[in-house]
């Protein structure tokens, strides 16, 4: 632990220079807008930057990728809350409660509270980043393909709590997610599957695509139908950023089990912070006073998704740096973009390079205040989105999107099928089928069986691979606690009541 | 009779459910040309989501059987937009369903003269469709957002926007 103190301590020197805070500052500002672009979102952004960094010297170019990465993670939540359009899926679950809230007029205090949350989480995640990164990391080499299937099946756990009033309306949902996400090619057997004999499906759908069609194209069309002329239908409460950044701190217990949630999963290499911020949210819901309020605009709602998706960055960098294997499809580029800057990811960086790793460890906790500090200078102009006329504001959302579902895989056709997905889940929000649980289903879908056909590989067939180590154990114990909580919770407030 | 199934699916809860029939029976047809290994996820959620289905349908007709207006129950229906007012979801019918038209015709458009001038012309024809009637503003907004998107993605980030026929 003083090592790593001492590492961290040694990396201030190197992190501190008003180059490379003016660098943070730039791709804060610069990833907050582009991960609030829908369909951008932070790969993207932050192989945007590759040009630009080849060639700079390694330290200021890691705090510009860092600085991008965090803010592109933030500002997915921005679109989330604003016009219920996450700008990643790993923002996905803030739409259940953030634009709600905007709807009411409390659009400020959502996003306060997001900034807030993000910073916590991202301090928190950094933390645990500076202090675990070496021995955390190579814990997580024993995650085999059976631990990573039992863990995507006890975040399947979470559709229940999303579901809302109609839970088997959340379990057809999620169904249609995943039978949606099997489209295309196989990625066990290499065949395709469900494409109807159409070209274009042989590589399946794509989630930028998905997301766009199921959040900003049925949006736009519930926008449309609707007589009001702005998004928020009261006017915006004065003073709300500030309140919502402070309202935070009133759920501590949230606040630190999201992170917590979040930089676990972070660390965890093949499982993203789409993930993550579902499960937080869950978590929140079952753990809160009210979970009757979550999904009509309730704060905790947006507490948990974002404080759980920005403690992903910071571990994330775990296995990317001291494995060498990228967690996510962010630092699937951080990694290429360190191999540009001429550094070999691994063990060795922390003895070969200690000035990189340990600014690196610095330059992620000045990266949360630069957070903050933009975001309170910024979000007082994105609020003002909800003020818009909609007749606007909706054919140039539409025309956003598109570019987004087009550069996904530079195929017109996507456009096309964003559409069409867009339709169906107009009618789904219309029968009220929670359109969230389907974006669950199609991110694990592919995972759970991608990693059920592995772990049988590896174990020549044999299902006692999914009971076999201690960490499956550990696993299957935390999922029957997930999955019998609900019930356990009903029955100890029955017999506390018998009891009075 | 026939008046009665398309009142039905002007449901949503009952067009809902006709669409994840016929979806999953015709991915279930499929399964069967894909060999062992590949099939086995796909067919066991398309089985269990069709069990599911089938429960949604009983409770929905059930609980639409056992009300006397035999409207469903849960879900927003078109049944109701047209009891709360008539000339309301007129008006919604008519914005949406133009809007969706919009939509389609904005994406033929893409195919055929590429992004930016498709998008000029969507913008301008959806505000107005929308209800935007000040001219001037109307086209100036739209060549302005045209002007950001092409600085911003193909200016300064060299991306690549969809090219058409002619342009």
């Amino acid at each position: 632990m003083l090592e790593a103190i001492d590492y961290f301590l040694s990396g201030i020197s190197h992190a501190f220079t008003w180059y490379n805070m003016l660098l943070i500052l730039v791709g804060m500002l610069l990833g907050t807008f582009l991960g609030a672009l829908p369909g951008i979102g932070p790969p993207l952004a932050v192989a945007l930057l590759l040009p630009m960094v080849f060639g700079m010297d390694p330290i200021p170019a890691l705090m510009l990728i860092l600085g991008v990465y965090n803010g592109g993670v933030y500002g997915g939540s921005i679109t989330a809350i604003l016009i219920n359009t996450p700008g990643t899926a790993g923002s996905a679950a803030t739409t259940i409660d953030g634009y709600p809230m905007a709807q009411k007029g409390q659009a400020g205090m959502a996003l306060g509270a997001a900034l807030s949350a993000s910073v916590v989480g991202g301090l928190i995640s950094s933390v645990i980043f500076i202090l675990v990164a070496l021995p955390f990391g190579k814990f997580t080499l024993k995650f085999g393909p059976s631990e990573l299937f039992l863990l995507i099946l006890v975040a399947l756990a979470t559709v229940s709590r999303l579901a809302g009033k109609y839970p088997i309306k959340g379990l057809i949902a999620t169904g249609i997610g995943c039978l949606l996400a099997y489209i295309g090619f196989d990625r066990i057997t290499g065949f395709t599957r469900f494409d109807f004999g159409i070209r274009l499906l042989e590589d399946g759908l794509d989630l930028l695509v998905v997301l766009i069609g199921w959040f900003a194209v049925t949006e736009v069309m519930f926008l449309v139908s609707r007589k009001t002329e702005t998004i928020s239908t009261t006017g915006l409460e004065k003073g709300g950023i500030l309140k919502g950044v402070l309202q935070v701190f009133r759920y501590p217990k949230n606040l630190l089990t999201s992170s917590a949630i979040g930089a676990f999963v972070g660390a965890v290499p093949g499982i993203g912070m789409a993930i993550a911020n579902f499960v937080a949210y869950a978590t929140a819901k079952d753990g809160s006073k009210h979970p009757e309020k979550f999904g009509t605009g309730y704060i905790e709602g947006v507490i948990a998704p974002e404080a759980s998706n920005n403690a992903v960055t910071g571990t994330s960098l775990i296995p990317t740096l001291v494995l060498g294997i990228p967690g996510n499809p962010t630092t699937a580029v951080m990694l290429g973009a360190l191999m540009i800057l001429g550094l070999r990811p691994g063990v060795g960086l922390f003895t070969t390079r200690p000035e990189i790793m340990s600014s690196m460890m610095v330059g992620l906790i000045i990266i949360q205040f630069a957070m903050l500090l933009t975001g309170l200078l910024t979000l007082r102009y994105y609020q003002m989105v909800t003020k818009v006329n909609i007749a606007v504001l909706s054919p140039i959302i539409i025309a956003v999107s598109f570019v987004g579902a087009f550069i996904a895989r530079y195929n017109c056709y996507d456009l096309l099928i964003a559409v069409i997905l867009g339709l169906l889940a107009y009618g789904m929000r219309k029968a009220e089928y929670p359109v969230v649980c389907a974006v669950l289903g199609f991110v694990l879908a592919s995972e759970l069986e991608v990693n059920y056909h592995r772990a049988l590989m590896a174990s020549r067939g044999n299902l006692g691979t999914f009971f076999g180590s201690p960490i499956c154990t550990v696993i299957i114990a935390l999922g029957l606690l997930v999955y019998l909580w609900p019930l356990m919770k009903r029955l100890m407030l029955k017999l506390r009541t018998s009891g009075s | 009779m026939l008046k009665k199934i398309s009142a039905n699916l002007k449901d949503y809860e009952v067009l809902m459910l006709v669409i994840w029939f016929i979806f999953i029976f015709v991915l279930l047809f499929q399964a069967l040309n894909i060999n062992t290994r590949g099939r086995q996820f796909p067919l066991l959620i398309a089985l269990v989501t069709l069990v599911l289905v089938m429960a949604q349908s009983f409770t929905h007709f059930r609980i639409a059987c056992k009300s006397e207006l035999g409207s469903p129950v849960g879900g927003t229906t078109e049944l109701e937009d047209v009891k709360g007012n008539k000339e309301e979801a007129a008006f919604t019918r008519k914005r949406l369903l133009g809007f969706v038209g919009l939509l389609f015709i904005y994406w033929i458009l893409i195919r055929i003269f590429g992004y930016y001038t498709s998008t000029f012309v969507f913008l301008a024809a959806c505000m107005w469709h929308l209800g935007y009637k000040k001219k001037i503003t109307l086209l100036i907004t739209s060549a302005a957002t045209v002007v950001m998107i092409y600085l911003l993605f193909s200016w300064a980030f060299h991306l690549r926007m969809p090219q058409g026929l002619l342009f």
